[in-house]
């Protein structure tokens, strides 16, 4: 075993703590055994060792493996990092000059670049091979070694595949060209530019990209940015002593130019309780950037700053505005002395519309592009393509910002398309939410069974034999909403022999079509989550798989996990199976007919709404609607016991807590009034109970590495705004608990104003910390608890269709329960980055499909007249602000502010004649009320008073568009009465219903090419959740049409 | 200097051996003639030198001396040039103070002491240059001058370091991996009935892993006493060869 390897030394020089350089000797040893990881390895390389197992190897379909120098590794990666180039060796010594002679944040991305097992890269320890190794000579430069050792890599390569491939090495020593170029057949030499010409030519924007770099490369003068910040040792040394304090700046939406906090982070991981930071001003901000990892310097008291209380331009409702501050108070201010870590992503940036700016550029010089994100700053950029690019949004990414410009610099890296193009700004939400979401691609897809009509799919006798058959024993149905495809829970329920009840919950068994490791796995992985925007969503696992061979549709059989409970008839539960199954689902029903079903619907009303029971004869059919009855009465009446013990063990009466706080607060569903009906908390409690008892198993079996989701307790202080709405009401919040908040928010009822209630909710809704993913190793057991349903211990293992999440909880318990071995099963380490990466892209997709809807919101409104019926709703006040208050309009279940003073300082009033007027006068406000106060009269505005707002539309050209709202009338809307009894709304949604159908004739007329047909059946089938009259997804299918149609 | 990877995705360490590789060692027996028994020890770049004297009469203070065994009397230095920045004292502080005491404590359990009572058996450890496991490296060397010297010793003492990185047990730490600050835990065991000897653990380990470690530290132990025995082997049979041609 020794034999195997050779002791050689490596003489280094490094600098010592106290400056001083030491002579260090390392030993190292070379061996022969070091794996190619190449699928064409004729020697037998263990190539399997690693994290991934078969992923992450050199792929056979290459046609070429590309090995670049340390310099290319470190100034070319974002070339790399192209998708279609794959294939690539980075060497050991490129690693290592990436990771020291590059920045920390170079080396991560590498690493990503690495662990993406699609692109096919690998990382070669040229340097521990015996064959592979050159010994630094004495004397030797180190640009030289490095290249030397690169080309011996290159060749050791070639040689070890036996010719099979040509190796290219990427160099920009000139040097290395001339030397190593002919020395070897099919081994190449070359430079990035020559290498992309050659071999990329047909590869869109790859010159532009490299062009556009290279330019950066040339313009970062010697002197680093990194000058005027505080070297990297007194900085670390400085948050030791606690003289600094590291964080993540985040920069105020609104406030873009003046106002930036800097969110402590540090030991404790998710419990923030400290205040965080303020940074006034670009000075002090020292060219940080949202999201970067930064260390401030606090300074003295009497520097101090408070923020602004005034509600800008643009506000809208947002998280950070709820700690209303009282303008005189100070708090902590600091200003900005290092960067630890830069976090600077892709950008979707516009050109500004004023030619003056422009006027240079066709010399090639500099513009300024304006962000999307309100919170990035200018950036300039060098491009000759101004003309063809002023019109529309281009992704950038930053470089550097020097000390002495007052904007970073960055390039030019693709265009996405023309503004106000509906694609476009379905791009742009995209990349400013960092999705990701290319069509998946062939591999991935052949991994896959496929299901086609001359070769179905079929399950083995062998896999069935292996499961628990449900198929007979058990009346297995789904219930959900209308027209859902894509069903991923079923339910089922009987009576045992000893009179015991078995509940069982059935869920699609995904983990059984996409292995662990695999590229669909690795794909689900990245994306995490299916992304559902207003008018399409972005699946997360192949529709084969999501609508066909794991969607649970009723008269087919397929493969399941169960829960299955023995409960007494006490409803104590005696006896839990966890296991594979396979079942039948006899009925797909869906929630109104379910819910009609308990109510006692007769018989054909009945077998009217569900297929499956029709040309039945007259006996089979009594018999089978008699079980339906009993089964879904049953289910009901077991879900309302299990939902009564939750509440009374401290469940939070907010019953949709979970899904609200996931949706986000502004999810337009949740606010416009859908029915609700018991089925649904049935549904959902039965999902809980499922959900809890997994996460038992789990954690019981990995007591270190279990995926759970936990909630944590809001911090009290978030409340404060809930507490002073409600007592403007006269109600009494006590949040001293999950159950007395439950409590108080239940008793906060006007009679005469349903909207009351439902504001004080989303605002305790707000007052949430958001629930996350961990693992449960990563934090201490008594932080497992979900606040809002009241459970020590909850995971997601429903939904394994549309969440990773749950995929990896079916594969922990398959673990558990002895089905799998655990071999695979990520470590607490990796499950713990797993985790993180979930919350984020969760959050990401929350953001995305926010943005979707505001985005349709604002074409909703584009054309409409300011005198529009549809734009003057009625509005309720929930927040007071110096220069006016922020409403919320039921009707839309849209936020926004109204201002009471504009810039000019005149405030507005409602004249006798009911018209509002703009005038000099003054603003007073208390804890209640906001007065208006002019020469003619006094205007009383108070929480919760009723109001009439005209919507229009602020469009922007570099940003969003937003809604802009005026006051109309300080009264409710006279003929308003959908706030009151919802017929209104109804009756308006006809009218929508009228001008949408219209629409849609319209544009197939027009538009003959543009392919609605099944394009939008497939929509309607993911969106038609509600009753038509009823649902959003129509109004915002309208604003589709109307922004097809030309202008 | 930017944080090193102890072990990378692919399983090497930063010397290129493989989380269950131990370094190269090298070993001699018999070095010095002075001495009643003498070792060599390479250990990667650790390199360590032994002398035993003994057993011989209690030498010094007579108040030392034990009834009913024998007193093992040890010394561990380092050499000034042993480390990368020369040190002031090879012995004395307190670091080799501690080396010392766990030395003797070592080999009180592993020298068949009640053979030689009111007497003395000293054993002497020169690090000459140190690169991570030093007392690993000691016991081994001192090991070797003991059957050197022809003292009577239960086993073999072979004592291993093994270390905890990125949820993976890595045997036999160099000075850089020491100095990362993870959990280190070194063990001696006398090989043939797996009993331990002598064990030490620093910076945090969670429980859980204790037995993985702890496994791949013990199995280090039983590789080292495999070449420790064959160097003693080849050390006899060339020392006999010798007396009988001489004969």
């Amino acid at each position: 075993m020794e034999e195997k390897l050779v002791k050689t030394e490596r003489r280094l020089r490094i600098k010592g703590s106290q400056g001083k350089t030491l002579r260090v000797v390392r030993e190292l040893y070379l061996r022969d055994d070091v794996p190619c990881q190449s699928d064409r390895c004729l020697a037998d390389c263990e190539n399997n060792i690693g994290m991934h197992g078969t992923i992450g190897r050199l792929s056979n379909e290459s046609t070429h493996y590309i090995i670049p120098d340390c310099q290319v590794a470190r100034d070319y990666l974002e070339i790399l990092e192209t998708p279609d180039i794959k294939g690539i060796v980075f060497t050991q010594t490129a690693v290592h000059s990436v990771q020291h002679e590059g920045s920390k944040r170079l080396y991560t991305r590498l690493q990503n670049l690495i662990k993406d097992g699609r692109k096919r890269s690998v990382i070669f320890h040229n340097e521990f091979q015996r064959y592979a190794y050159c010994e630094r000579l004495p004397g030797e430069n180190l640009v030289h070694w490095q290249s030397r050792s690169t080309y011996k890599a290159c060749e050791w390569y070639y040689d070890h595949l036996a010719g099979q491939i040509p190796m290219v090495m990427l160099t920009h020593n000139e040097e290395a060209i001339q030397l190593y170029s002919d020395k070897k057949v099919n081994v190449f030499v070359m430079t990035v530019k020559d290498y992309l010409a050659g071999f990329w030519e047909q590869l869109e924007g790859i010159m532009d990209l490299y062009e556009s770099l290279t330019t950066a490369l040339e313009n970062k003068s010697k002197d680093r940015d990194y000058s005027g910040y505080l070297p990297l040792d007194v900085l670390e040394a400085g948050i030791k002593s606690g003289r600094y304090i590291q964080g993540i700046l985040e920069v105020n939406r609104h406030n873009a130019s003046t106002e930036a906090f800097v969110r402590r982070s540090g030991r404790t991981k998710k419990v923030d309780s400290v205040e965080d930071i303020f940074i006034h001003g670009m000075v002090s901000r020292n060219r940080s950037i949202h999201g970067d990892k930064v260390v401030v310097e606090i300074l003295p008291q009497s520097q101090w700053k408070g923020r602004s209380l005034a509600i800008c331009p643009d506000e809208s409702e947002d998280k950070s505005s709820t700690d209303d501050k009282e303008s005189d108070s100070v708090i902590p201010t600091g200003i900005i002395v290092g960067i630890l870590q830069r976090n600077w992503r892709d950008y979707v940036a516009t050109f500004s519309p004023d030619e003056e700016s422009n006027k240079n550029v066709n010399k090639g010089g500099k513009v300024l592009v304006i962000p999307y994100d309100y919170r990035i700053p200018k950036i300039r950029i060098s491009t000759r393509q101004i003309d063809k690019l002023k019109d529309q949004r281009v992704l950038v990414r930053l470089d550097s910002w020097e000390m002495d410009s007052q904007y970073p610099n960055g390039h030019f890296v693709r265009s996405l398309g023309m503004l106000g193009n509906l694609e476009t700004e379905v791009a742009t939400l995209l990349v400013e939410n960092s999705i990701q979401a290319l069509p998946f691609t062939d591999n991935q897809i052949k991994e896959l069974p496929s299901d086609t009509s001359d070769n179905p799919w079929t399950m083995t006798d062998e896999e069935i034999s292996r499961r628990h058959d449900l198929r007979r024993s058990h009346l297995v149905f789904s219930i959900d909403p209308k027209g859902c495809e894509d069903v991923d829970d079923t339910l089922s329920i009987r009576e045992l022999e000893n009179g015991n009840m078995e509940l069982g919950v059935h869920i699609a068994d995904v983990t059984y079509f996409i292995e662990s490791g695999s590229l669909t796995d690795i794909e689900a992985r990245s994306r995490s989550t299916t992304v559902y925007l207003s008018d399409r969503r972005y699946d997360m696992i192949p529709p084969i798989l999501s609508s066909n061979l794991c969607s649970l549709i009723s008269g087919v059989d397929r493969y399941a996990m169960s829960v299955i409970w023995e409960m007494t008839k006490d409803y104590e539960v005696k006896k839990v199976w966890y296991g594979r199954t396979v079942i039948q689902s006899k009925y797909k029903l869906f929630y109104e007919i379910a819910q009609r079903i308990n109510e006692g619907a007769n018989d054909d009303e009945i077998i009217e709404n569900i297929p499956e029971l029709q040309g039945l004869d007259q006996i089979e059919l009594d018999i089978r609607l008699g079980e339906l009855r009993w089964a879904v009465n049953k289910l009901m009446s077991v879900a309302r016991i299990l939902k009564c013990r939750r509440a009374s063990g401290g469940g939070l009466e907010l019953d949709s807590v979970e899904v609200r706080v996931e949706m986000e607060e502004s999810d337009v569903e949740n606010l416009t009034p859908k029915d609700h009906l018991e089925v649904h908390e049935t549904i959902a409690e039965c999902m809980i109970f499922a959900n809890h008892w997994v996460a038992k198993k789990i954690v019981e079996h990995f007591p270190n590495q279990a995926l759970l989701r936990n909630h944590p307790s809001p911090r009290q202080d978030q409340f404060d705004m809930l507490i002073k709405c409600a007592a403007s009401k006269g109600f009494n919040i006590d949040t001293t608990s999950n159950k007395s908040l439950a409590e108080s928010l239940n008793r906060c009822v006007d009679v005469n104003d349903p909207t009351v209630n439902k504001l004080l909710r989303q605002l305790a809704v707000y007052a949430m910390s958001t629930a996350q993913y961990f693992s449960t190793g990563s934090i201490a057991h008594d932080q497992f608890f979900h606040y809002g349903l009241a459970l020590d211990l909850y995971t997601h293992f429903t939904s394994p269709i549309r969440r990773y999440a749950d995929i990896i909880v079916h594969r922990q318990l398959l673990a558990a329960i002895g089905v799998d071995n655990s071999d695979n099963l990520p470590s607490n380490k990796i499950l713990d980055e797993l985790a993180d990466h979930i919350n984020i892209k969760h959050k990401a997709a929350q953001n995305a499909q926010r943005d979707s809807q505001e985005l349709f919101q604002s074409l909703y409104f584009k054309d409409k007249k300011p005198d529009d019926e549809q734009c003057i709703v009625d509005a309720v006040i929930f927040q007071l602000r110096v220069n006016g208050f922020l409403v919320f309009m039921p009707r839309y279940g849209i936020k926004g502010p109204v201002y009471l003073r504009n810039k000019e300082g005149q405030v507005v009033f409602i004249g006798k004649d009911g018209k509002p007027e703009w005038t000099s006068g003054t603003l007073v406000r208390d804890d209640k009320s906001i007065t208006v106060n002019t020469l003619h009269n006094s205007h009383k505005y108070s929480l919760f008073n009723h109001i009439t707002v005209q919507i229009s539309l602020q469009s922007s050209r570099a940003h969003s568009a937003s809604l802009r709202l005026e006051l109309l009338d300080n009264k409710p809307l006279k003929d308003d009465k959908s706030t009151l009894n919802g017929n209104q709304n109804t009756d308006r949604s006809d009218i929508v219903k009228e001008v949408q159908s219209t629409m849609i004739e319209g544009s197939e007329k027009e538009l003959p090419s543009h392919d609605l047909g099944p394009n939008f059946a497939a929509l309607k089938r993911e969106f038609g959740q509600t009753d038509d009259s009823k649902s959003l997804y129509h109004i915002f299918e309208t604003f589709k049409k109307i922004s097809l149609q030309p202008l | 200097m930017a944080g090193l990877e102890l072990l990378s995705d692919q399983g090497f360490r930063i010397d290129g051996r493989r989380s269950h590789e131990l370094r190269k060692i090298q070993c001699r027996l018999g070095v010095f003639k002075q001495a009643d028994g003498s070792a060599y020890i390479e250990q990667g770049n650790t390199k360590v030198l032994a002398a035993v004297y003994g057993p011989h009469e209690v030498k010094g203070s007579r108040a030392k001396m034990l009834q009913d065994k024998v007193l093992v009397n040890c010394q561990y230095s380092m050499a000034t040039f042993s480390t990368g920045e020369r040190k002031r004292r090879p012995r004395g502080d307190r670091k080799s103070t501690e080396m010392t005491m766990h030395l003797k404590q070592t080999f009180d359990a592993a020298i068949i002491t009640n053979l030689y009572p009111r007497s003395q058996i000293d054993i002497y450890v020169e690090v000459l240059q140190s690169d991570g496991g030093n007392y690993c490296a000691s016991v081994n060397a001192a090991t070797l001058a003991l059957i050197d010297a022809g003292i009577p010793l239960k086993d073999y003492v072979c004592a291993c370091s093994a270390g905890f990185v990125n949820d993976t047990p890595i045997v036999d730490i160099s000075y850089l991996e020491e100095s990362g600050g993870g959990p280190e835990l070194i063990v001696t065991i006398l090989p043939k009935s797996e009993q331990i000897v002598f064990l030490e653990q620093n910076s945090r380990l969670h429980e859980d892993n204790l037995s993985k470690v702890l496994d791949v530290a013990s199995k280090g132990c039983k590789d080292i006493y495999a070449i420790l025995d064959r160097a003693v082997r080849d050390h006899v049979s060339k020392v006999s060869n010798v007396a009988n041609t001489t004969e």
